[in-house]
């Protein structure tokens, strides 16, 4: 089950609601679990049970490290429920890679293949796993106090608003509101809006312009030109950034809905002026996940130059393994560490006297370029693709125009995407309220209510647009031709 | 009003708007007794499924509950025919995308099949499924021509084959070998002997007047008719003794809904928009039909059961000769003209059946079988296309994903 599924929008979301609005206290967290446990279930199956082991495996791991904290037992269990969630994502999701590569490498000395059987990938198990290894690693730590509730941990670990994509959620961001929380009308209405947000962004953005990408990477070399390359690279740039923060939003919405406040996870993050400054605003959480959990331990930045460079290089190496169990991830991730370290280097303060907008546009070049790579099947079609988008052109001109694939949607959503990848709204708001305080009384209240006015018109347009489209997903008329 | 009043008002309006917007089509659903047919879509809707008795079913029982709440969620329809009519008024495009294509001058194309991708060769048939594909072809020839039958095979051509001009402005740049086309390169240019050439007299034939419906995946009648002339010039070089019927006259135009069905075009019907189009049309002359209905043979298996999809028996008792014809929609327009050549026709809604003919054979010898079919299903044998293609839904599977999962499950997952 996905958010913008008809099973969930129309008939799981407000079952859950209505129930979580009848309960309350313990009673509440039970229901958001066994909800979160089928939500779960509904797209799983089986895998549920992946889910029940981690919940248990880190719930005896984190009583054991409670109990026996700052001793070697202590570390002992630490590494326990460490290593049993890392057992997990490795099998889960790196076994057949893992394998793959191990038979190249037998192939090529001439011994037989290792035989596994393709492995599913339970969905989220990459989140889940990090969350509970956040959980226990600050609980070794002391910053947090051990979950002696089971209920209350497997609602920690499966909540179901940020389980299968994020944020990556902090215990103790949220250890209190699992114990006791209020669900307030301004938290509710900010949390719908939130959430309808994130909705329009992944169904009205997203996914069309998603479409156009697919048709162009799909694409032999031979029948690529430059144009269509960078309009694949922008259309994947804006797919991937409005699919996955369209998702951080509908789960801070809906966490909100149900009384839970995540942290931000994007922060306009293609505004940036740097890589250093992309990985403060892209997927934020990851980030603050991997610089706590392993730049810190590792030595971070207070080492020689040498020394931090490879922390950086570690750290983004599985950055982009976390990412997917394939080497273009992997290459994405160090591509990325290339330029962290670049920009910690004499080249990099060069850069930092550039006039600010070369340097926007940069960074972008470098974050374009990192998604081809993270969007290509193989390392070879990627380094064709950027070849071709930096000139190197095979066959001049290609075989498909570019306005091909420019139809008046996809121009508008290309427009839009660009536009709202901006900070315009916040300026907006700021601004507007800037000059809404400067007004006498009356006007003030006149003009509020009409911006009140106007968002509430554009909420409902979305829903129209958002909700219109998604019907259309549905609609499947029989092939009655067919035969 | 104060400012916190009018914050409260908005705070309210949009709880309101939200629990309305998620709340209504499920609540709808609940309400309303639950349909098993839609008529916009000509198909059977998805039924509650079966409890399931283990957990191993689960998965099962979970994909059905989503299949049923898709098909019958409050408003379902109205919000379907609201985003087609968006999508023509805003950004005069398909309301149906990876089904059909507005192609230029009011053109309607059907892309479902991978038919564009097709149309651009980029799924060709390998070399060892176009030797299949003739194998099992000469086999069905071979094993028929053995009992004395005559063995007939036509690919009705799809439109964008003969109208390419229509499908877009830069169709000719983006033309690739379509699987047909491939088939005609591996013979030289040839079809086989028991395949009877369709292609070539229609592209022909184009000029002026419009061999297929604007807004059906069909030929018109008049295209229909200059397929008749075409099979029969080949039935009448397999039996020269015989004197077939092959002029009919065509009445003046009609103006009307059209389509294969006279109720509008097949693909117009997908957009919802077959009130939509009138259209001219060709119209055969009425002439007095000497083939009466007759009864099919007991026991043939496997026939659709669907009322748009029939299967019957008819004949002309003056006539010799009889035949079986496993057909598709294409053949329609041609039935009452080909059916005052024979004395007994089948006609039968399917693929060539080998299960079919050997019942046939144990109670009447045809001396003709002609499958025919729409070229988008003539190499289903060896490679049968999926019906929508990956640009077909708003949500895509796409190869490599962005690390979450994507509602059509193809990508990794995180």
């Amino acid at each position: 089950m996905v958010f913008s599924s008809i099973t969930f929008l129309f008939f799981f979301l407000p079952a859950v609601l209505l129930l979580n609005g009848c309960t309350r206290g313990r009673a509440s967290n039970v229901l958001l679990l066994v909800a979160s446990l089928l939500f779960y279930a509904w797209g799983e199956g089986i895998y549920l049970l992946v889910m029940l082991a981690s919940i248990l495996g880190n719930f005896a791991a984190g009583l054991l490290i409670d109990r026996f904290r700052r001793t070697t037992a202590g570390r002992a269990a630490l590494g326990l429920g460490v290593g049993l969630n890392l057992v997990l994502l490795g099998f889960f999701k790196y076994a057949v890679f893992l394998v793959d590569n191990l038979n190249q490498l037998l192939a090529l000395v001439g011994l037989p293949g290792v035989a596994l059987e393709p492995v599913h990938l339970p969905i989220g198990i990459s989140f889940f796993t990090f969350q509970a290894i956040s959980y226990l690693m600050d609980l070794y730590r002391g910053t947090v106090r051990a979950q002696r509730n089971l209920i209350d941990l497997g609602l920690y670990i499966a909540l179901f608003p940020q389980l299968i994509a994020g944020p990556i959620v902090r215990y103790h961001d949220i250890a209190a509101e699992i114990v006791r929380r209020r669900v307030t009308s301004a938290d509710f209405a900010a949390g719908a809006e939130r959430f309808i947000y994130g909705l329009a962004k992944k169904v009205l953005l997203a996914n069309p312009l998603g479409l156009v990408a697919d048709k162009i990477f799909a694409l032999p070399a031979a029948e690529l030109s430059p144009a269509l390359c960078w309009l694949g690279a922008l259309c994947y740039t804006f797919q991937i950034y409005y699919d996955f923060s369209g998702y951080s939003d509908m789960a801070i919405g809906l966490g909100r809905m149900f009384g839970f406040h995540f942290l931000e996870n994007f922060n306009y993050p293609y505004v940036a002026a740097s890589i250093r400054d992309f990985w403060r605003r892209w997927h934020i959480s990851l980030s603050n996940w991997l610089r706590d959990y392993v730049y810190i331990p590792l030595g971070g930045n207070r080492g020689s130059a040498v020394r931090t460079s490879a922390n950086l290089w570690a750290v983004f190496f599985l950055c982009g393994l976390w990412h997917g169990a394939a080497w273009t991830f992997v290459a994405w991730g160090l591509f990325h560490g290339f330029f962290l370290v670049l920009e910690r280097s004499p080249l990099g303060r060069l850069r930092d006297r550039l006039w600010l907008p070369l340097r926007h546009v940069l960074t972008l070049v470098v974050v374009v370029a990192g998604w081809v790579l993270f969007r290509s099947e193989t390392l070879a079609e990627a380094l064709a693709f950027l070849g071709i988008m930096a000139g190197f052109d095979p066959i001049p001109g290609g075989r498909y125009p570019a306005a091909m694939y420019l139809d008046r949607k996809t121009v508008v959503e290309l427009a839009l995407a660009a536009c709202l990848a901006l900070p315009l709204f916040p300026f907006l708001r700021r601004r507007g309220r800037e000059i809404i305080d400067c007004l006498g009384r009356p006007w003030r209240h006149t003009i509020a209510a009409g911006v009140e006015g106007v968002r509430i018109a554009l909420l409902g347009t979305l829903v129209y647009c958002t909700w219109i489209s998604l019907a259309a997903g549905v609609y499947n008329p029989f092939i009655y031709f067919r035969f | 009003m104060p400012a916190n009043t009018v914050t409260a008002c908005g705070r309210w309006l949009v709880i309101l708007l939200f629990l309305v917007a998620i709340g209504l089509p499920g609540l709808t659903m609940l309400l309303t007794p639950a349909r098993d047919w839609s008529e916009r879509e000509k198909r059977r809707l998805a039924e509650l499924p079966a409890p399931p008795v283990s957990a191993a079913e689960l998965p099962r029982f979970f994909t059905g509950i989503d299949a049923y709440l898709n098909d019958h969620f409050g408003f379902r329809g109205l919000l379907v025919s609201r985003y087609q009519r968006e999508m023509e008024k805003r950004f005069n495009r398909s309301g149906a995308p990876g089904q059909v294509q507005q192609g230029l001058d009011g053109w309607l194309f059907y892309t479902a099949f991978q038919l564009l991708e097709d149309f651009r060769g980029e799924t060709p048939l390998s070399a060892s499924q176009l030797d299949q594909w003739l194998a099992e072809q000469a086999e069905k020839e071979a094993w028929l021509r053995r009992r004395s039958i005559r063995y007939l095979l036509a690919a009705a051509p799809n439109k964008q084959s003969i109208y390419p001009e229509k499908l877009m402005a830069k169709a000719p740049a983006i033309k690739g070998t379509s699987r047909f086309e491939q088939l005609e390169q591996r013979l030289g240019g040839r079809l086989p002997a028991y395949m009877v050439d369709l292609h070539t007299p229609l592209r022909r034939a184009k000029g002026d007047q419009d061999l297929y419906y604007k807004h059906d995946t069909h030929w018109n009648v008049r295209g229909a008719y200059l397929a008749f002339g075409e099979l029969f010039q080949r039935i009448g070089a397999l039996f020269p003794d015989q004197a077939f019927t092959t002029d009919f006259a065509f009445g003046p135009d009609v103006t009307s809904y059209g389509g294969n069905r006279g109720i509008g075009g097949d693909l117009a019907i997908i957009l919802q928009r077959h009130l939509d189009f009138k259209a001219p049309y060709p119209q055969l002359r009425r002439f007095a039909p000497c083939a009466r209905p007759m009864a099919l043979p007991e026991g043939l298996s496997d026939l659709p059961t669907e009322e748009d999809r029939p299967s019957f028996a008819a004949g002309c008792p003056t006539r010799d000769l009889t035949a079986v014809v496993f057909r598709d929609s294409f053949f329609v327009p041609l039935e009452r003209l080909f059916v005052e050549n024979f004395r007994e026709v089948l006609f039968l809604w399917k693929d060539y059946s080998q299960e079919n003919m050997e019942e046939i054979l144990a109670t009447r010898k045809p001396d003709l079988v002609l499958e025919i079919k729409v070229e988008r299903h003539l190499f289903d044998s060896v490679a049968p296309r999926p019906v929508l293609s990956s640009d077909s839904r708003v949500v895509p599977p796409t190869p490599k994903s962005p690390p979450h999962p994507q509602p059509v499950p193809a990508a990794p997952a995180l």
